[in-house]
């Protein structure tokens, strides 16, 4: 029996629930790369300039930093819910709320993002889809919280027993 | 500093831009491929709601810029909701509102303004909706 999440049905997904995704090191290129298409300022995109300027070195756009969660997430379903391909893998997110970024994320750090679910909703979406809010927080090499969000996924209901 | 209401530029989101990111940060069927999108619950190839996030905080960002307003980045939101896809050639744009201002910020030497804002369409139909709060840099005392 694996315990995780998409290869279960909502009514089977405990509150409290708790997972460590994964971790990924934030190399320069990648981040200039993202911030050349979705935040492009030569503080983002030059590390020339990001040296001179408020952060003293380029650091990762926030939205870079909460993309790879999403990451994260994804590769940890593949390898859990390996084999299953109905309902109970294809939920979407509808919401995020007090999404936070921290610290700043320079190159060479390693985040670690995780997930707790918190709560779960009683509403059913489209006859079919319960709503699962988590907690998801990403901390750098040192312990320290970088990011920190909560977000509505929705999950398959089971089908009648 | 009076109330503003402003809207941004347009940015087109063609499939290949969709792909891309979704390679890189969200590599469901549904971000990457026609026919998967077309079987799921969007009902079509469609962006990443990361994307569209971070497209509009571009738009948002460009747009305080252009009116003198020095936006460095967005700092939280305090909520999001993602109201219908982005499917291929949608193009995106946000009107925005800025709800207040404080001096305060997670971001050194900078001020906070909170902004409500609608990412719209092609069709003018809303795609999400946000609350956040950016950075600005403080008036320079010289």
């Amino acid at each position: 029996m694996s315990l995780v999440l998409r290869n279960r049905w909502f009514e089977d997904l405990p509150v409290g629930e708790f997972h460590v995704f994964g971790s990924h090191t934030f190399s320069e290129l990648e981040m200039v790369e993202f911030a050349r298409e979705y935040a492009p300022r030569p503080e983002f995109t030059d590390p020339e300039a990001a040296r001179q300027g408020r952060w003293g070195g380029l650091v990762a756009t926030p939205w870079h930093v909460t993309a790879m969660w999403m990451r994260m997430m994804v590769n940890y379903m593949e390898v859990y819910a390996q084999g299953v391909n109905d309902g109970r893998r294809n939920g979407a997110g509808v919401g995020v709320q007090q999404l936070k970024w921290l610290e700043p994320v320079r190159p060479g750090h390693t985040l670690t993002y995780t997930y707790e679910i918190i709560s779960k909703s009683d509403k059913v979406v489209r006859d079919r889809w319960g709503i699962i809010r988590s907690r998801n927080e990403a901390f750098n090499q040192y312990g320290n919280k970088v990011m920190t969000f909560e977000i509505d996924i929705l999950a398959e209901r089971g089908a009648a027993q | 500093m009076t109330v503003k209401s402003l809207n941004s530029a347009t940015i087109p989101v063609p499939a290949q831009t969709i792909i891309d990111f979704a390679r890189q940060f969200d590599p469901q069927p549904y971000h990457l491929d026609p026919e998967a999108g077309a079987n799921s619950i969007f009902g079509g190839l469609c962006a990443s709601g990361w994307q569209v996030a971070a497209y509009a905080t571009r738009l948002l960002g460009e747009a305080l810029l252009q009116a003198n307003i020095p936006f460095v980045d967005i700092t939280s939101v305090d909520h999001m909701r993602w109201k219908r896809p982005t499917f291929v050639d949608d193009s995106i744009r946000v009107e925005l509102h800025v709800l207040d201002r404080c001096t305060d910020s997670p971001i050194p030497q900078c001020d906070t303004l909170r902004i409500d804002a609608r990412v719209l369409n092609q069709a003018d139909a809303e795609v999400a909706h946000l609350m956040a709060s950016v950075a600005v840099a403080k008036a320079q005392v010289s």
